[in-house]
């Protein structure tokens, strides 16, 4: 059904601009997350076959700490797990325009080691059945970061954590290597071929 | 409680996968180049880093070699290349240059830009200048001398926009507009010159 609904957002996307790839994807994001009704039931009924809890008598202070290394382990775990979780939101925060590379908001990640960038990166590619991109990040290796298609088929997206700093790119599209036509040219073309530039983090002016 | 820790848990692990995919480091070269050339880019490599300059950029230039097709010869020479304009590059920005502004410094050099022109961007940017302060001017630069602009032109065009404090935001906007006049037609030179002036005229016009 999903496949179907795709078809049709596909075929009315024709004549559409660029952005209805965002769009698409937004929309895509947002839907509800199904549940099967069947699963639904036999949680519920674990739920409710659960032995109620027992009331606290007056002056129980209803918790205990046993053994201390467990509850220890517990909040270095849940904090461990919030710095994550707010790594992970952030990486997944970028809304906006779609150019080509962008520079979004700065990630918190205070449990890794360095702040790293999520960035995303777009081309229009009409016609293409297959486009990668290739990088200093990734070992310049076609197969290593696929991008997806959106929307009628001409945008294709993808979106890397990247560390602060320059970064050399191209994309790989049905195996010819092709500079990023929005963004700045890297200036070294030893081997025939321009490749483009992005710049992460930032940075002083 | 339980559903907390899981999706915390979770998110670590997410993240530090992010993180490893997002900052791994070309250590290692493509298989595909022979011997001999893997032992010439690692002397290469060590040579850089015993006299403290970064040698992922040559691992990553070997990689995009592979990618392209060239030959191992050309792959060697681009590295012998990139190794010299590294050390040119710091000569010229000096010490206290990041891996980002040494990159970018060394990618302008080799197209076209010269020592001291960079050598005059970073006096425009002032002796105390933020960290990677320099690595916008000299990507900017790198481009507009791909593109066809005289890297001498170039050069005292983002010399002059420097020394007048302009922004990064100033440089990128500068080289989108003469990207979009060359694409319609203007000269490269023309476009350079006019769009400086015009930048240089409003940067003026909001000074005290």
């Amino acid at each position: 059904m999903r496949d179907a609904e795709h078809g049709k957002r596909d075929a009315e996307g024709e004549n559409a601009d660029d952005t209805s790839g965002l769009e698409h994807i937004v929309s895509e994001l947002r839907d509800d997350v199904g549940v099967r009704a069947a699963w639904r039931k036999d949680v519920l009924g674990e739920v409710e076959a659960m032995p109620r809890p027992a009331r606290r008598a007056p002056g129980d202070k209803g918790w205990t700490i046993s053994p201390p290394a467990a509850i220890a382990a517990a909040l270095a775990f849940t904090a461990l797990g919030a710095a994550g979780a707010v790594g992970v939101l952030s990486l997944r925060d970028d809304q906006g325009r779609v150019t080509s590379a962008e520079r979004p908001e700065a990630v918190s990640q205070s449990a890794v080691r360095s702040r790293m960038h999520s960035v995303r990166f777009a081309l229009v590619a009409p016609g293409a059945s297959r486009v990668s991109l290739v990088g200093d990040f990734n070992q310049w290796d076609a197969s290593a970061t696929p991008m997806r298609q959106l929307g009628d088929g001409r945008l294709w997206l993808v979106e890397v954590p990247l560390p602060p700093g320059r970064h050399v790119y191209a994309f790989v599209v049905d195996g010819d290597v092709t500079p990023d036509p929005a963004a700045p040219r890297a200036g070294e073309e030893d081997f025939g071929v321009p490749s483009s530039v992005v710049l992460v983090g930032n940075r002083g002016s | 409680m339980r559903h907390v820790i899981t999706t915390g848990v979770a998110g670590v692990l997410l993240a530090l996968a992010a993180s490893a995919t997002g900052a791994q480091q070309l250590s290692a070269l493509p298989e595909r180049l022979a011997p001999t050339t893997r032992a010439t880019i690692e002397r290469l490599a060590d040579s850089l880093r015993g006299v403290g300059l970064p040698s992922q950029p040559l691992y990553a230039k070997a990689a995009e070699g592979v990618l392209k097709g060239a030959a191992d010869a050309r792959i060697v020479a681009a590295i012998r290349t990139l190794a010299r304009e590294l050390g040119e590059a710091r000569a010229a920005l000096g010490d206290e240059s990041d891996e980002a502004e040494l990159i970018a410094g060394a990618s302008a050099l080799h197209a076209g830009a010269s020592t001291s022109t960079l050598r005059r961007l970073r006096e425009g940017r002032g002796p105390r200048r933020a960290k990677g302060a320099l690595a916008v001017p000299l990507v900017v630069l790198a481009d507009l001398a791909s593109r066809g602009i005289p890297p001498a032109v170039a050069g005292a065009s983002l010399e002059a926009l420097a020394a007048r404090n302009a922004s990064d935001d100033q440089f990128t906007a500068l080289r989108a507009a003469i990207e979009r006049d060359i694409e319609a037609g203007r000269p490269p030179t023309d476009a350079m010159t006019a769009r400086t002036r015009a930048l240089l005229g409003s940067i003026e016009a909001r000074r005290p």
